[in-house]
């Protein structure tokens, strides 16, 4: 539709004029991972975009690149926004503050993959049993029985 | 005077890790197959009952077990609906006798595994195989439950339900359509006939 | 005279007589009143994403089958239409109106199971379960006409559908939408004016228009509390433009809302059948030409639809070889559940358990 797609290219132009590390283009907005809770909260606020449609993470060798996007139930559009965590510390800040949809996600997340968000209230393993050695999802996964 | 123990009560915490270490273990060791119960099929081994009262009383206890099998509500996942599809009015089960589905193990005779068994439910299949009173039987149904099925070398899936408890009958299929699921009613009544007087062998 | 009393935590296991799958809760009570509530899950987790990486990608096509499985078809969709748009491919006209006749179709199955359960947890004991399965049986018949399968159909193909409609479908089809409304309406009948269930119903469960944002739901949860987001009708795909159809937004946000509304949405399915058949062109291919071992070019998609329960999507990334490098689910039963803590607190436990019930959940899309 073509007013939503005018709604979505507006959006992306004020994020990138309110904040200067941000770098969009390609369908997608791509922000460093320490600013992650500012931007969101910009969008949850100001822009609009107060629905937290599903966060993921693959594993690209040296990083963890994560997924976020967030719909506008009045406007109806979409946004996507990307950050990337290093391999060493992969660490962020949670959404589960501010969103509760969240909260299983992120635990699913560090459940599969092994990366903590920090701020989770209860941040334990959800779809496997507690005493399970290892993140099945990552690409370097050896079973031991 | 003996002061009696304190039962042991563990946080809620401590409980989800004695049931992680108690999953562990029977992942440990189960990694070998149940082996089947083929006597029941094998001329030589059948011996030869000259007695005819207790062939009699073998017959009528027979036929009362395999005439109302009362199964247990025990589904895992998608070949649930497949069974629930038989027990509805089109292909009905109640004309077996089957149609008292027991929420409770304690009030049934018989397992239907239907659905992918994982590592995490195993322990409470095995609780729900020695709640029940003897004679019992178990049938796996569907493809998941007689092998792994689509998902065998995922690492968190049983392959067989025959790793953790013993099994009677197969049927195989993904899922096994309502006459195939009553065509392994009928083996599983055919192989109750068999059955004799000593229940020792049954048990395990 | 005051009572001492104690909080107890009971455990509703994941073996329990109701049909919604293993699905295992913590509940403290304090006498009737739930207290709080813990969700434990992952009973069925069969590590499907990873096995995905494993498989070729038309492989993975049965193995999205097996996630929801009580609405099969619409589970291959987000899937399908992810790799054509990384690998640019064109679906013909004809493939897309009998992808939609069908998704609408297993909708109406979807929700006669999802009624029919409600009213098992409401304690009507198979009653009207089975009158809903002789619905459900006929459309099951007329599914295994088309695809040969009774539930894990299989059906679409990259560019299209597997096979076209044989000959006898169509009339047949025809005449179930024709005697449907009959139906419809013995059920209206049976239920909304009933004592028992208009007192169990009206008023229990009750989730507000800022909570069901919050928490992200999706589907029937969210449009009952006065949200109106469909994203058949907002962020459209495949046809779904060219068709004019309702959508049915609850006031109060309780049980009895979310069971109008899927009964309303199953009359929206069966005007958007008809539709589509009489829009439907009678030549034209039904799959285009995909290499048997295909290889995707690089790129990273997502794609979502409305599927019974809530937002479907899939997020795919390719890199270049014949095997998905990553394929992520979102699954709205997941997400739904995250509702319960808030749904259920401060109610008796016979509400509790009515209300966990018109979640709908599906066991198999919550665990993967």
């Amino acid at each position: 539709m073509r007013m939503g797609k005018e709604i979505k290219m507006k959006t992306y132009d004020a994020l990138s004029k309110q904040f200067e590390y941000v770098k969009t283009g390609n369908g997608f907005a791509e922000i460093p991972s320490e600013n992650i809770l500012e931007c969101t909260e910009w969008l949850k606020n100001e822009a609009g975009y107060d629905y937290l449609e599903m966060i993921t993470a693959s594993d690209h060798n040296e990083k963890f690149l994560l997924v976020y996007t967030l719909i506008n139930v009045v406007d109806k559009t979409d946004i996507i926004i990307r950050t990337s965590v290093p391999r060493e510390k992969p660490e962020i800040d949670s959404l589960s503050n501010i969103w509760t949809g969240a909260d299983f996600q992120e635990r699913e997340i560090f459940d599969l993959m092994g990366i903590v968000f920090k701020g989770h209230k209860n941040l334990k393993r959800i779809v496997l049993w507690d005493g399970f050695e290892g993140h099945p999802q990552r690409k370097d996964f050896k079973d031991v029985i | 005077m003996e002061i009696a123990e304190q039962p042991f009560i563990p946080s809620l915490n401590e409980a989800d890790f004695y049931e992680g270490s108690e999953i562990k273990n029977l992942r440990h060791d189960s990694q070998a197959v149940i082996p089947d119960d083929m006597d029941w099929s094998d001329e030589t081994v059948k011996e030869l009952n000259k007695n005819i009262i207790l062939t009699t009383l073998d017959d009528a206890i027979n036929w009362a077990h395999k005439a109302s099998l009362w199964p247990v509500t025990c589904f895992t996942a998608c070949c649930t609906f497949e069974f629930i599809a038989t027990s509805m009015s089109r292909f009905d089960i109640a004309r077996f006798g089957m149609e008292v589905l027991r929420p409770s193990p304690r009030q049934a005779d018989l397992l239907v595994c239907g659905g992918t068994l994982t590592w995490k439910m195993a322990p409470q299949i095995k609780r729900i195989y020695e709640q029940m009173a003897e004679p019992k039987w178990v049938i796996a149904m569907g493809a998941c439950a007689v092998s792994g099925g689509i998902f065998q070398d995922s690492y968190a899936v049983v392959p067989g339900y025959n790793h953790i408890i013993p099994v009677d009958v197969y049927i195989p299929g993904c899922p096994p359509r309502p006459e195939t699921l009553l065509y392994g009613l009928e083996t599983l009544r055919k192989k109750i006939d068999h059955d004799k007087c000593e229940w020792e062998k049954k048990s395990k | 005279m005051s009572f001492k009393t104690e909080e107890y935590v009971l455990n509703v296991g994941p073996q329990h007589p109701s049909t919604h799958g293993v699905f295992r809760m913590r509940i403290t009570l304090d006498g009737e009143i739930v207290k709080d509530v813990e969700p434990i899950f992952g009973y069925l987790h069969r590590g499907v994403e990873k096995l995905m990486e494993m498989r070729t990608y038309k492989q993975g096509i049965p193995m999205t089958d097996r996630l929801d499985y009580v609405s099969a078809i619409n589970n291959n969709w987000p899937y399908v239409m992810a790799v054509e748009e990384l690998a640019g491919i064109e679906v013909p006209e004809k493939a897309e109106y009998m992808r939609v006749i069908m998704a609408e179709m297993q909708r109406i199955s979807s929700h006669y199971l999802a009624v029919g359960s409600q009213m098992n947890d409401m304690g009507s004991f198979y009653t009207v379960f089975m009158y809903m399965f002789r619905e459900r049986e006929k459309l099951t018949d007329l599914m295994e006409m088309v695809t040969g399968q009774r539930m894990m159909y299989n059906y679409m193909r990259f560019g299209g559908v597997s096979q076209d409609f044989p000959k006898e479908f169509v009339p047949l089809l025809r005449k179930f939408l024709r005697i449907f409304p009959k139906y419809m309406k013995e059920y209206e009948d049976l239920l909304y004016d009933n004592e028992i269930y208009l007192s169990r119903t009206k008023g229990v469960g009750i989730l507000t228009r800022e909570d069901a944002i919050n928490i992200s739901t999706s589907g029937p949860v969210l449009r009952s509390a006065g949200v109106d987001f469909d994203v058949r009708r907002d962020l459209p795909y495949s046809i779904y433009n060219k068709f004019k159809f309702d959508v049915p937004v609850g006031k109060n946000g309780d049980v009895y809302d979310r069971v109008w509304i899927r009964m309303e949405e199953m009359k929206q399915s069966a005007s958007i059948i008809e539709q589509a058949l009489d829009m439907m062109p009678a030549e034209g291919k039904y799959q285009t030409k995909v290499p048997v071992v295909l290889h995707v070019p690089e790129g990273k998609t997502y794609k979502r639809i409305e599927s019974p329960r809530g937002i479907l999507g899939c997020y795919l990334e390719s890199d270049g070889s014949d095997k998905p490098y990553r394929c992520h689910f979102r699954a709205p039963a997941f997400i739904n559940l995250t509702a319960l803590k808030k749904l259920m607190v401060g109610q008796t436990l016979s509400d509790a358990i009515i209300t966990f019930g018109s979640v709908d959940l599906s066991m198999g899309e919550v665990d993967r």
